[in-house]
């Protein structure tokens, strides 16, 4: 039900791409649920040429479910060199998707994450997550989900506080920083891709030999 | 004037009623009722055990005491989020090094959860019987018949169940995302919802079935039987008919008693 993985997004994920370069993109949203009903890369991305050196914009695109069929609401965005693409879903029926496109000589997906690519995911129970790559097996980490306090209001309240500061770990290579992160339950861990070959953030658990290679 | 009549006191009334309950089988019940607000699927099974017997002329056969022992099986499923409110993340912001990222807020909708639920208890009720005495085919049997639906006092067994059924709801609850701080809360909420009434009013009927028309067979006999054995080739044995019996409590000896009347013909 929250999976860390992804190879499956799920509405406890966002996925965010930056789009450096001009061209047209197309991409699709397959799932596991809904393999081989989805058409081909039908949605796309248009980037346009930067026409001066600006803050990068960010455009949120929500997946969806119409019929048995995975939709980009809104289906295409024009966005301008530099600009930030968030895919996300508020429909907790939907799991187990991934975002896969290319275009201007390059591809990008969720399950194989390349570079200045983000991919998110709100830990709602505590415990010890091993995290790894599931393609290449070199990179990985672990997240320390611990539940909070509950003895008062104040803690209640800081604890709900504490839901808007996220964790980053950045990915460069086959090096994550920081390779162990500790949070409380609900907070959100990003995983910022910086620079990678195609890799996945998956628990090592679902990872057949994962979870013994990890620890 | 009848031909024969038997006379039992409370003594032997007693181990007649004992020895009836011991057969007795009283077959599984099933269905659904109200737990609370909630719809409960449940399976039942129940057996009477012991009870104290008074005789009350003219016909009634008091047990008091009596002890229903029963087993109960049941699930509950509800939507969570029709008793908890939906939770929402906040919206956040990541700094990366390729720029600032806002999350939209992630709303968690409580799933429907479903709580099983075995419960095995025992509740003593006292009841008046009445006899009846009935040919089916080729028997004469004398029965005790359940006047009514006794009372039974289910408050402990109800405060058991609110109890076993919180513990369990929290054992559910548990493993869901989320619901962490709220989990205690929710396991309150359930169990302040579905209340002792609620309990009592799902268990009451249930309990109720088992002891309605509760009837037990005290006395069988053969309507044609026989009295004396062959005592050889030229002796045949003897049968009589049984023609008419009646039953009824007598306390005019002075002792509260049970008394068969019987009419008999060759």
């Amino acid at each position: 039900m929250t999976m860390l993985d992804s190879r499956r997004m799920t509405y406890l994920n966002c996925f965010g791409q930056k789009f450096s370069k001009p061209g047209t993109y197309r991409y699709r949203i397959a799932s596991s649920s809904t393999r081989g009903l989805e058409r081909d890369a039908r949605f796309t991305i248009e980037v346009k040429p930067a026409a001066s050196p600006a803050e990068a914009q960010q455009h949120d695109v929500a997946v969806r479910l119409e019929g048995r069929e995975l939709v980009a609401d809104p289906p295409s965005v024009s966005i301008n060199a530099g600009d930030l693409v968030l895919w996300n879903t508020p429909d907790s029926s939907i799991a187990g998707y991934v975002i896969e496109g290319e275009g201007s000589g390059w591809s990008f997906s969720s399950a194989s994450l390349t570079k200045e690519a983000l991919y998110t995911h709100a830990f709602g129970l505590p415990g010890t997550y091993r995290w790894l790559d599931a393609h290449h097996r070199k990179l990985g980490g672990v997240v320390e989900v611990v539940s909070p306090k509950a003895d008062a209001p104040e803690s209640s309240r800081k604890w709900l506080a504490s839901l808007g500061s996220p964790t980053v770990i950045s990915i460069r290579g086959e090096h994550a920083d920081p390779e162990r992160v500790e949070i409380l339950t609900g907070q959100t861990v990003g995983w910022a891709i910086e620079e990678a070959s195609g890799i996945s953030v998956t628990d090592a658990s679902l990872v057949p030999g994962g979870a013994a290679k990890r620890g | 004037m009848p031909d024969i009549i038997a006379a039992v006191d409370e003594v032997a009334a007693t181990t007649l009623i004992h020895d009836a309950e011991a057969t007795l089988v009283i077959p599984t019940q099933s269905g659904s009722g109200s737990l609370g607000p909630f719809t409960a699927s449940w399976s039942a099974g129940a057996s009477v055990q012991q009870g104290v017997i008074d005789l009350i002329p003219p016909n009634v056969v008091r047990v008091a005491d009596c002890e229903l022992h029963y087993s109960l099986g049941f699930s509950f499923s509800f939507d969570l989020s029709s008793i908890i409110p939906d939770f929402c993340l906040p919206t956040l912001c990541i700094p990366t090094p390729f720029g600032r990222w806002c999350l939209p807020t992630i709303c968690i909708n409580w799933p429907t959860i479903t709580i099983p639920f075995n419960y095995s208890d025992m509740v003593k009720f006292t009841a008046d019987f009445t006899l009846d005495v009935h040919a089916v085919g080729t028997e004469w049997l004398v029965d005790v018949v359940i006047v009514g639906v006794p009372a039974l006092d289910l408050s402990a067994a109800a405060a058991a169940i609110l109890a076993g059924l919180g513990l369990a709801a929290a054992g559910i609850l548990a493993p869901i995302p989320f619901i962490g701080l709220v989990l205690a809360g929710a396991v309150l909420t359930i169990t302040s919802i579905i209340a002792i009434a609620g309990v009592t009013g799902f268990l009451g009927p249930i309990l109720s079935i088992f002891v309605a028309g509760l009837r037990f067979t005290v006395y069988r006999q053969q309507k044609h039987f026989e009295v004396l054995p062959s005592g050889g080739p030229v002796d045949p044995p003897v049968y009589i008919n049984l023609d008419a019996i009646s039953a009824l409590v007598d306390g005019s000896g002075g002792e509260d008693e049970l008394v068969l009347s019987v009419d008999i013909s060759a």
